[in-house]
């Protein structure tokens, strides 16, 4: 009953964002050892290109009018041209371009080989639902930091920075702990970070409750197989609703018609109107 | 409307693509601070760039290109001499270089080099009491002749013999590798990238730093010299009755 598509947009998609990331990363590295790096590619820091730094300028850029440190213009636009796929699509960018969350998926598909169906599934529901919100703690802890402070606090904890730098002396020891907490645990709860303490993915998270374009659950046509709902990484019970407005649906759309859900047309990215929201 | 996986991952990098290139054709993207130091607006040197906005993530082949003192000579009065490309090193490695020195209450760094970029130039400057020249640097600046006699002295008592030995051990490797230095100012020394509200978070009142500075205090997130490049102070007067109300 149950079809099992490989998501391959997704996939090169991710692919791309990732290694175009790992790549600046290295030749940032090597243009500053004076060996040249690579022509065509950029030598900018993580700090420049990252979307969420964008919005931990934002109180500064409004009061003082200027960065936090190490913060630059580039991060404001992309966070502008994230924000925007995110009212359109909802968090694409956790879903599809993250090198931090496809990092974790990739890890995940060892833990899926190790543990089969258990994987995904070892913290208690009730444990889970409330440490959801965490993540949001997070985000006004990280705000309230840096805008009293004016430096980048966050990098002390941030293992998608350690991730792409752990080989430089700019990472703190705590974001090492981090990164290497969030690998082992990837290996039993697919995307640990994402799901419980990404500041980033708690701010895209909020625009699936007003998106443009949302997953949506034709009931008339669908035959409660719960195929959406295993195939979900991030654990939403897509069976159960018409609109998914959960705040951790990362628009991954492994749950759609073109994936996962055996009956065409059923689960679609669309802006039709109806369904009973979740 | 509907959409499918791989008009997804199509739109993803029109968005990005689209939107990081329409910003480059505006000239607003920008992944690095800009590197270009302010100008003196009055005198003699007005239209030229004050060596007193050098930063400390300036490499020696940008302070080179902007102030035209010979990239050699910088490496020479230095003591950059086992640095393979000198262009690529940045002033804030130099503190680190000679912590040892610091250490003994002896500073070269960031200050140093504006200092130095000064009296070659011989563009206006406050010499700093706390910033030294390493000898082979004050040899050169001797040999252009511009050197006031008050110049003189002060570099007579700001001089440092170099020997060579006077470099960190784990340093001397370095072969114009930039290492990133991102620890705390646990000093409470106001340098190039204090805030106001540090100097506060210090125990410096509010009515202190206005005094300090002889009018109001901006925003506390407000970097300290760029408020007073932008105001015209002079930083380092700015920087010395801050740390005196710092450690009295």
């Amino acid at each position: 009953m149950s079809k099992k598509r490989f998501n391959l947009p997704r996939f090169f998609t991710q692919l791309f964002f990732f290694a175009l990331i790992l790549m600046i990363s290295v030749n940032k590295n090597l243009v500053e050892m004076g060996k040249g790096g690579i022509g065509f590619l950029s030598s900018a820091s993580l700090h420049a290109l990252c979307p969420f730094g964008g919005i931990v300028s934002i109180y500064q850029f409004t009061t003082v009018g200027t960065f936090v440190q190490k913060i630059h213009q580039s991060s404001f636009v992309l966070m502008f041209i994230v924000f925007a796929m995110a009212v359109l699509f909802g968090p694409v960018f956790c879903g599809w371009v993250c090198p931090l969350g496809t990092f974790q998926e990739w890890l995940g598909k060892i833990g899926q080989k190790l543990f089969g169906k258990r994987f995904n599934k070892f913290i208690p529901e009730m444990a889970d639902k409330y440490l959801r919100y965490l993540r949001y703690i997070i985000l006004v802890w990280v705000l309230y930091v840096i805008g009293i402070s004016g430096k980048l606090v966050f990098q002390e904890y941030d293992p998608y920075f350690a991730l792409f730098n752990f080989w430089t002396s700019e990472v703190a020891v705590t974001s090492l702990f981090i990164l290497a907490l969030t690998i082992v645990a990837s290996i039993f709860v697919e995307r640990p970070w994402c799901k419980y303490a990404c500041p980033y993915g708690a701010v895209l998270g909020l625009t699936n409750l007003f998106r443009v374009f949302k997953i949506k659950r034709e009931t008339s046509t669908c035959i409660s197989c719960s195929a959406c709902d295993r195939a979900c990484p991030m654990n939403i019970s897509v069976s159960a609703s018409g609109v998914v407005k959960n705040h951790q649906c990362i628009s991954c759309m492994s749950c759609t018609s073109d994936q996962v859900c055996p009956v065409a047309n059923t689960v679609e990215m669309t802006t039709t109107k109806g369904g009973v929201s979740i | 409307m509907k959409i499918k996986p791989w008009t997804m991952g199509i739109i993803i990098l029109v968005f990005f693509f689209a939107g990081i290139g329409s910003t480059i054709a505006l000239n607003l993207w920008n992944t690095t601070s800009s590197k270009t130091p302010v100008k003196f607006t009055s005198g003699e040197y007005a239209g030229s760039y004050n060596p007193a906005d050098i930063r400390g993530s300036y490499t020696l082949g940008e302070v080179s290109n902007l102030f035209n003192v010979p990239l050699e000579e910088l490496g020479i009065g230095f003591g950059l001499n086992d640095v393979e490309n000198l262009a690529l090193f940045k002033n804030k490695d130099l503190e680190a270089r000679y912590e040892n020195l610091k250490e003994q209450g002896f500073e070269v760094g960031n200050g140093s080099v504006k200092m130095f970029v000064a009296l070659y130039t011989g563009a206006p400057y406050i010499l700093e009491d706390d910033t030294y020249l390493l000898a082979p640097a004050v040899d050169i600046l001797k040999a252009q002749g511009n050197l006031t006699e008050d110049q003189l002295k002060f570099l007579e008592e700001h001089t440092i013999e170099f020997n060579g030995e006077n470099i960190n051990s784990d340093l001397t490797k370095n072969t114009g590798t930039p290492v990133e230095h991102a620890k705390e100012n646990d000093e409470k020394v106001v340098k190039g990238n204090t805030t106001f509200q540090e100097v506060l978070d210090w125990g410096v009142s509010k009515d202190e730093i206005e005094q300090a500075l002889g009018g109001k205090m901006p925003h506390p997130l407000t970097n300290i010299k760029d408020f007073c490049l932008k105001e015209g102070i002079e930083f380092s007067a700015i920087k010395n009755a801050l740390q005196e109300k710092i450690t009295p």
